[in-house]
C-alpha cells in the first residue's frame, strides 16, 4: 500500500490516471455507435489489422511514436476498404472476406515485428501499456477524443436517423455515404487512440462493452452514448486503482472489469 | 393528451392547395452491371388525391420504381417531375416507408421518437423542435390512432401498428407523396381492409399514395389507379377498371 501511495505521488501516475479516464470515456462514448451500428465484428477485424500497420510504419520510418500511429491509421482504413472491395467484387460475403484479410494482416504484422527484433514490445501493442504513455501520446488521445465527442454530439440527430434506417435517411436527402465513411474513420481513430492503453487485441472490448452494457440498461440511444462514456471511464479508472496494488496488467484489468459489469448488467438488465 | 384536431390543416389537405401532378417521362433505371435496364422507358402521370398500385410479377421492377421515386437510386434516362419541378429537388415532399423486415427492430427508439424523425427535413440537424413540430407529431399520431402507444419501444409493436407508426412519420413530415413497399404483406383480411381504407383517406386529403402490390383480385378495392409492369416495361396504366382487364393481366403475368 505504501508503494502505491508513493507511486501515486509521481507525475507518471497522474498521467496514467488521466489517460485511463480520457481514453475510457471516449471509447465508451464511441462504443454506443459501434453497438447501434451493429458492426462489432467488423471493428474486431480492423483492430487486429492495426498490428501490421504498426509494423510497416516502423519498418519504413524507424521506431517512433508517430510512425507506429500513422501506420495503424493507414492499415485500419486500408483493411476496411479492401475487404469491402473484395466482398463487392466476388460472391464471398463481407464477413468471410474481412476475417481472411484481417487474420492474414495480423500474421504479417507479427512476422515483421519479430523479424525486426521487437519481440519484447509486441506484447505492448497487443495488450497495451498505458503506464508508458508519454505526454505526446496523451495529447494525441485528447485530440482524437475531443474531435470524436464534438462530432458525435453536434451531429447526433442525423446520426441517429442514419443508424436507425439508412435508407430512409437517404430518401430524406442525408449524405449517407459520406456519413458512413466519416463514422468509419472516427471509429478507426478511436481504435488507434486506445491502442496504447489496451492494445490491438483488447481494444475491441473497450469499443463494444460500454455501449453493450448501456443497451441492457437503457432504451434511449442518447443515454447509451453518455452512459457508455461514463462506464468506460469508470472501469478504466477503477482498474488503475486495482491493478497496481494487486500487480495486475492494467489494460487487461480494464477489459476484465468491463466483462464483470456486463455480466451484472445482463443479470439485472432488459430482456427480450 | 392534446387533441390538436382542428387547429391545423395538413399541407395537402389545405383547401387552398392546388392539385399537384407527378409526371414520369421516359424513365429508365438500371442496377450497376445489370444486363438489362430494370425500368424501361416508363411514362405516366397522376395527380395527388389518388392511390396507385404498382403491380407485376416478381422482378418486374416494382420496388425499383419506388426506390427511384424515393431518391434511393439514380436514373439512367428520363425525368420525374412533381408540380413541374424535378422531384429530387423536393425531397421533403416524399416519404418512403420501409418494410418491417428492413427495420432494425432492436434499435432503442420509442414510437414518439420515430414519428419525430419526420420533422427532420423541417428542422435539420440543429434547430430545436418547437411548438408547431410537437403539434404536427401529436396530430400525426392522433390521426393514425397510435397516441396511446407513444412511449412504447418499436420492438413491442405488431406489424400493423409499426406500419401505422411509419405512416404517422410520413404525416409528421408533411409529405405529399407516400411510397410504400408491399404494405399489405403479412396482414390478415381485416387488417388489409383497414389499411386500404386508411390509404384511401390519406389520398382523399390530397396526398398521392403509391404502393407496390401483388394481389390482382383485391387491387381495385384498395386502389383507384394501377400501373402494370413486366420486366421493367409498362404494360398498362390508368384507373383500375380500365387497366386491370383480362387482356392486360394476361400480358403482364403470363
Amino acid at each position: 500500500m505504501k508503494d502505491f501511495l508513493q507511486y501515486l505521488a509521481e507525475p507518471i501516475a497522474l498521467r496514467t490516471l488521466w489517460a485511463c479516464a480520457v481514453i475510457g470515456f471516449v471509447d465508451g462514448y464511441v462504443s454506443a455507435l459501434v453497438v447501434l451500428r451493429r458492426s462489432s465484428l467488423q471493428i474486431g477485424a480492423v483492430s487486429c489489422a492495426l498490428l501490421p500497420g504498426i509494423a510497416v510504419g516502423i519498418l519504413l520510418f524507424g521506431l517512433g511514436q508517430w510512425s507506429a500511429l500513422a501506420g495503424a491509421v493507414v492499415a485500419g482504413l486500408l483493411v476496411g476498404l479492401s475487404s469491402l472491395f473484395v466482398a463487392r467484387s466476388t460472391v464471398l460475403h463481407h464477413d468471410a472476406a474481412l476475417s481472411i484479410i484481417h487474420s492474414a494482416a495480423f500474421a504479417l504484422g507479427y512476422v515483421i515485428l519479430v523479424r525486426l527484433g521487437l519481440q519484447q514490445r509486441v506484447d505492448d501493442w497487443l495488450f497495451g501499456n498505458i503506464m508508458s504513455m508519454s505526454f505526446a501520446d496523451l495529447c494525441i488521445a485528447y485530440g482524437i477524443g475531443a474531435t470524436a465527442l464534438l462530432g458525435l454530439t453536434l451531429f447526433q440527430r442525423p446520426l441517429l436517423l442514419w443508424l436507425f434506417d439508412a435508407r430512409t435517411a437517404t430518401s430524406l436527402g442525408l449524405p449517407t455515404r459520406g456519413i458512413s465513411y466519416a463514422v468509419y474513420a472516427l471509429i478507426v481513430m478511436a481504435l488507434v487512440s486506445s491502442l496504447q492503453a489496451v492494445g490491438a487485441l483488447l481494444t475491441l472490448g473497450l469499443l463494444v462493452a460500454p455501449g453493450g452494457i448501456m443497451r441492457l440498461l437503457s432504451n434511449r440511444a442518447s443515454t447509451m452514448f453518455w452512459g457508455g462514456g461514463c462506464i468506460g471511464a469508470g472501469c478504466s479508472v477503477l482498474a488503475f486503482f486495482i491493478s497496481y496494488p494487486l500487480n495486475l496488467h492494467l489494460g487487461a484489468t480494464i477489459i476484465l472489469l468491463l466483462g464483470v459489469v456486463f455480466c451484472v448488467a445482463w443479470f439485472f438488465g432488459k430482456r427480450k | 393528451m392534446v387533441s390538436p384536431e382542428d387547429h391545423i390543416c395538413w399541407g395537402a389537405a389545405n383547401p387552398n392547395h392546388h392539385p399537384h401532378e407527378l409526371q414520369v417521362r421516359e424513365l429508365s433505371a438500371a442496377y450497376p452491371r445489370a444486363a438489362q435496364p430494370t425500368l424501361d422507358r416508363l411514362h405516366f402521370s397522376i395527380h395527388c388525391g389518388h392511390t396507385l398500385a404498382v403491380m407485376g410479377p416478381n422482378g418486374a421492377g416494382k420496388s425499383t420504381l419506388l426506390n427511384v421515386l424515393a431518391g434511393l437510386m439514380g436514373t439512367m434516362n428520363g425525368e420525374v417531375l412533381w408540380d413541374g419541378r424535378a422531384l429530387h429537388h423536393t425531397r421533403r415532399e416524399v416519404a418512403w416507408l420501409p418494410q418491417r423486415s428492413q427495420v432494425d427492430l432492436s434499435f432503442p427508439i420509442t414510437v414518439r421518437e420515430l414519428v419525430e424523425m419526420g420533422r427532420y427535413p423541417a428542422l435539420g440537424p440543429w434547430r430545436a423542435a418547437g411548438e408547431h413540430d410537437a403539434l404536427m407529431v401529436d396530430k400525426a399520431m392522433h390521426t393514425l390512432h397510435i397516441a396511446d402507444l407513444q412511449r412504447r419501444q418499436i420492438r413491442e409493436l405488431s406489424g400493423g401498428q409499426l406500419q401505422r407508426v411509419f405512416l404517422a412519420r410520413a404525416l409528421a413530415q408533411e409529405a405529399h407523396i407516400l411510397l410504400l413497399d408491399e404494405p399489405f404483406t403479412g396482414l390478415d383480411a381485416p387488417g388489409a381492409g383497414a389499411l386500404g381504407e386508411l390509404l384511401g383517406e390519406l389520398a382523399h386529403e390530397g396526398r398521392l399514395v403509391i404502393a407496390s402490390y401483388h394481389d390482382v383480385d383485391h387491387a381495385a378495392s384498395y386502389f383507384d389507379y394501377a400501373l402494370l409492369l413486366r420486366k421493367g416495361k409498362q404494360m398498362g396504366f390508368g384507373p383500375c377498371a380500365q387497366t386491370l382487364t383480362r387482356e392486360n393481366l394476361q400480358c403482364t403475368y403470363s
